[in-house]
This record gives C-alpha cells, sequence and structure tokens, in this order.
C-alpha cells in the first residue's frame, strides 16, 4: 500500500510508513497476516514497472528538503548532552547537588597536609557554592575542577615531601650507625 | 586508565574506610612526638611558624586514647572538623555502597567563607606568642 502522507510505497502488512513514520489506516481494518513471505515478494515485481514511472519523480524531488527540516532536531541532543560530566542518575534531584565542591577533600588536604593548597581549594570550593546560588552551574563546575586540581596538587606535594623525608631519614641513619 | 564511576566511588570509599583504621590502629601504637619517622609539616619547617594543620597527628593520637581535651589543645581545627568529616564518609558509604538515597547537603556559601575566614584566622592567631593566642598553638 502506498502512504497517504509521502506516497512512499510500503509492504501491505506494514504498519507506518518506512520513510515518514506515518501511520497507514488499512484499506478493511483487519490486520493482514505479517509473515506471508512470499506473497510480496510475488507481487512486488509486477505492480513495480506499472507505478515507479509516476512515483519516483516526485519522491525524488520532496525527499531531500524534508530530510534537511528534520534533521537539526535530531542533531540538537548531543550538543546538551555534553557538558555535565558529574552526572551520575542516582545523585540527580536537582541540579545543585550535581556539583560537587570538593569541601571534604580540601579540609583533609588542609588539615593532613600542612600546604597552602588546601586553603586556596577551600576558597574555589565555597566559590563553588556561591556560584550554584547565583545559577552559575557552569562557572561553578570550573571553580570545582580548580579546587580539585589545588587538592590534588596539596596532596601530592604532600606526599612527595613526606616519602623524600623519609627517604632521607633513613639513609642518614644508616650513614651514623652503619648498618 | 579509566574506571566505571560507581567502581571508582566505591574504591575511593573503601580506601578512605582503610585510612581511618591504618590511621587509627598506627596511633594507638605509636606516638607522633618520639616516634624517629612521623610526618613533618614543611611550613613549620622551612618557616617556624605553625601551619593550620600543625597538631592534627599529635591531636589524634589524643583522642585515641581517649584525651578529648588534649586533642583539642593541640589543634582545634582538626577536632571539629572531624565530626563533618565522619559524616560525609558515613553518608557517602551508605550512598555508595547500599545506594541509599541521602541527598547531599547543600551548605549556603555564607558558611564556607565563614569556614575560611575562620581557618586563615585560626592560621594568624595560633602564631602570635600572646597568651590567650598560645592555646592554640600545638
Amino acid at each position: 500500500m502506498y502512504c497517504p502522507n509521502c506516497g512512499t510505497r510500503n509492504e501491505d502488512y506494514a504498519n507506518v510508513c518506512v520513510r515518514c513514520g506515518h501511520k497507514l489506516i488499512k484499506p478493511e481494518g483487519e490486520p493482514v497476516p505479517p509473515p506471508a513471505g512470499e506473497k510480496p515478494i510475488e507481487s512486488e515485481p509486477a505492480q513495480r514497472p506499472e507505478y515507479e514511472p509516476d512515483a519516483q519523480p516526485t519522491r525524488d524531488v520532496a525527499p531531500p528538503p524534508a530530510r534537511a527540516q528534520e534533521q537539526p532536531p535530531y542533531q540538537a541532543p548531543p550538543q546538551y548532552q555534553a557538558p555535565p560530566p558529574f552526572q551520575d542518575p542516582r545523585y540527580q534531584y536537582g541540579a545543585p547537588s550535581n556539583i560537587p565542591n570538593y569541601l571534604v577533600q580540601s579540609i583533609l588536604v588542609t588539615i593532613f597536609c600542612c600546604l597552602i593548597g588546601g586553603i586556596i581549594a577551600i576558597i574555589y570550593s565555597a566559590q563553588v557554592n556561591t556560584k550554584i546560588a547565583q545559577g552559575d552551574y557552569e562557572g561553578a563546575q570550573s571553580s570545582a575542577r580548580t579546587a580539585l586540581t589545588f587538592c590534588w596538587i596539596s596532596f601530592g606535594l604532600g606526599l612527595f615531601g613526606n616519602v623524600a623525608y623519609f627517604v632521607l631519614m633513613i639513609i642518614g641513619i644508616m650513614a651514623e650507625g652503619g648498618i | 586508565m579509566k574506571f566505571p564511576r560507581p567502581v571508582y566511588k566505591k574504591a575511593v570509599v573503601a580506601l578512605a574506610w582503610f585510612a581511618v583504621f591504618a590511621v587509627g590502629i598506627t596511633l594507638h601504637f605509636v606516638d607522633p612526638v618520639s616516634f624517629q619517622f612521623s610526618p613533618k609539616c614543611f611550613f613549620h619547617s622551612l618557616t617556624g611558624y605553625y601551619c593550620p594543620g600543625c597538631g592534627t597527628a599529635r591531636a589524634l593520637f589524643s583522642l585515641v586514647h581517649g584525651d578529648i581535651a588534649g586533642a583539642i589543645g593541640y589543634n582545634v581545627l582538626a577536632v571539629f572538623s572531624l565530626p563533618f568529616l565522619l559524616y560525609a564518609l558515613v553518608a557517602e558509604t551508605l550512598r555508595v555502597f547500599l545506594r541509599v538515597k541521602i541527598k547531599t547537603v547543600f551548605i549556603p556559601a555564607v558558611w564556607l567563607w565563614i569556614l575560611f575566614i575562620a581557618i586563615v584566622a585560626f592560621w594568624i592567631l595560633r602564631n602570635l606568642p600572646a597568651w590567650p593566642f598560645s592555646l592554640l598553638a600545638p
């Protein structure tokens, strides 16, 4: 049968048009048995020569603009899904709680790493919540990234320094005592 | 190497609990004052001034041995931030491992700025040699 919307030829048992998705109304209302594989194959070669010449010209002209109009709405969603990297479905109750402010990590490195990095991280952590309150979610996320960076710098320097100190102590003891 | 997010979170939470118990058990047996290899504060080593984190190890040692007053004497900031850190760890554990839906507490930004000012004030004041402030020094 032919689609009443775009004129594309569809199988007799099809419910919607293969090209435009328009609902196909069955002529007699009763569903045609789907798996009748032999019938469409036999009927197609016979019908094609008759209808192709009429249908082809209109079909060839029409589809390209129709596709061009339909494509943009389908391309849009990926652009909106790209930005949020912190999304976990379980934590989505609202935008604000989605953006971590790394306050816990900041306090941890402030207390344990004895470096200024932790205090700078707390500044950015506070900035995250300030910007969330203002509705500036992109700014909040960039502040969150900076806070995390300072946490890691502070942690890395603290770890490196203490390991170096430990190694130097060992070397010093070995030099003194002569183990 | 990139892990799926839930796996990564579970690993972090498990590591945090391991760290809590490792530090607790270590400090039960080892006194950071007399122990030769106890980690040093580089800010203190370089400048001679105390940083906001100086005294944390001694404060935790006192806490592990039940001396809360002594712990506060070593580092007020560390002692008072511990309950909050512990809450964060427990909440994250429930979320990640038991899938309990605990909403993240959104602290109004004002309180974070107050915290920042308090830490900087604590940093400066504990370095003053006069009497009321010397209580803050470790």
